[in-house]
């Protein structure tokens, strides 16, 4: 057997755990230590990865590559497909068949009649800002950084102080944050922009989130929705409308939907 | 099956005639499948939804070529349920709502690409050794292989295999699409 061959069988045996503890922690040690040979038993892994029904390749992607691939996604033609696909199945859903209306229009005249006394009776006040803003400040749907494997000490600090409410610890950590283009940069900006936000420095939540809509992060975008957010609390309805105007105008934009729906109430 | 294909340039395009075959012939069996790994209704449509949308992308973008429609993507929205319930696996939370869609999107598109990569490249073995590979691969005990392809030991068993894989491994490197796997 040659080198590679015998190389190969070891780590043919460490993927069949037929190694000893010893071996193991051996073989460990090793791809530790040597990137090459880490990369080999990459290699297998992915391998058995595509094979195995339940498992999936993770790939860690090139930024550069990941970026141009969303910028396809996110192209006119392809938003404006996603959309007629949906349009088609909301017409058109063929596991629930079209039926005509049941009624003729004596009733449906009854009908209209009833559902606009019922609009009169229970029309709903209109809601406060504040209200509003109960309803839509939901801190949970921020991404968490710990489950991400390659999340860095920093960003994982950063996220107890959050959830802990430690607000002040937050923004002491602000000047840690460094810039990049993937999810952890912008997940770090946001944590921090809430922070003020909640202790009501709504000034520098505002100009956080800018510069996060200003940055070359993938997640951008999702500085405008809590920027809406912070004008809500503010009660600055103008320019929380302004905001909304524009994500209601992306439909690839973070809660795009939210954004429409609470756009509407404002109106 | 070409991009220039009447049937390809319909779902381009998007007409009604088409999507309706697509919607009524196609997905039945992915709401089977996805049903039958712990799937909802919802999800199997959503699934479906995000795998035309891939298609779409990789159809008019990148030179795909598919034998045949149906069969690909039923492969891709197999896939990207599997992905979806690793996932899930790896990091016990819903991560669904917490990443933006479109980089989400073009992760798995990348990874779709290399998956067929993978699968291209296997098809150009021989076929004992994807019968081989196909066995080992899927974790099946050396001792049944030995049985299976009448080897005289399980070392030799073994080094049918080491060749079989390195020379699988060896295809997938040298294609330019390849990307080195980062750990």
């Amino acid at each position: 057997m040659n080198e590679e061959e015998l190389e190969y069988q070891m780590i043919e045996r460490y993927f069949l755990d037929e190694m000893s503890e010893e071996e193991r922690s051996d073989f460990e040690k090793k791809m530790k230590e040597d990137p090459e040979f880490k990369e080999r038993v990459a290699m297998h892994t992915f391998l058995h990865q595509m094979e195995d029904e339940e498992a999936w390749p993770d790939l860690e992607i090139d930024t550069e590559e990941l970026k141009n691939e969303a910028a396809l996604f996110r192209e006119e033609d392809t938003v404006a497909f996603a959309e007629k696909l949906k349009a088609f199945c909301d017409t058109e859903q063929p596991s629930v068949p079209k039926k005509g209306l049941p009624w003729n229009r004596k009733w449906i005249g009854a009908v209209a009649a009833l559902l606009l006394l019922a609009l009169f009776v229970f029309y709903p006040k209109e809601p406060s800002l504040s209200e509003l803003y109960n309803d839509y400040q939901n801190w949970d749907n921020l991404p968490s950084l710990v489950t991400k494997s390659d999340a860095s000490d920093t960003l994982k600090e950063l996220e107890y102080r959050f959830r802990d409410s430690n607000y002040e610890g937050v923004i002491d950590m602000a000047d840690q944050i460094h810039f990049s283009a993937n999810s952890g940069y912008a997940q770090a900006s946001l944590y921090v922009g809430v922070a003020y936000l909640e202790l009501g420095q709504y000034e520098a939540a505002i100009s956080q989130f800018d510069a996060l809509i200003n940055s070359e992060s993938l997640d951008f975008h999702k500085g405008f929705w809590y920027q809406a957010l912070t004008y809500l609390k503010k009660e600055d309805k103008e320019n929380c409308m302004g905001v909304l105007e524009l994500i209601s105008e992306n439909p690839t934009y973070f809660m795009h939907m939210e954004a429409k729906a609470l756009l509407k109430k404002l109106r | 099956m070409h991009k220039e294909d009447p049937f390809i340039q319909g779902f381009l395009g998007g007409e009604p005639d088409i999507l309706h075959k697509i919607y009524t012939q196609y997905f039945p069996a992915v709401r089977g499948y996805i049903l039958n790994h712990d799937g909802s209704d919802a999800q199997a449509e959503d699934i479906f939804q995000n795998a035309l949308v891939l298609l779409f992308v990789k159809l008019k973008h990148r030179k795909l070529e598919i034998q045949s429609f149906e069969n690909y993507l039923f492969i891709v929205c197999r896939n990207m349920w599997r992905r979806e319930c690793s996932k899930k696996r790896v990091t016990n939370v819903d991560t669904l709502p917490l990443v933006d869609e479109t980089v989400d999107s073009a992760q798995f598109s990348i990874e779709q690409g290399q998956w067929d990569l993978y699968k291209e490249k296997f098809q150009e073995l021989s076929e004992n050794c994807r019968k081989l590979l196909g066995m080992t691969l899927k974790k099946v005990a050396y001792k049944e292989i030995v049985a299976f392809f009448n080897y005289s030991s399980e070392t030799v068993a073994r080094q049918r295999v080491f060749k079989c894989k390195s020379r699988l491994i060896q295809l997938i490197k040298k294609d330019s699409r390849y990307l080195r796997l980062k750990i």
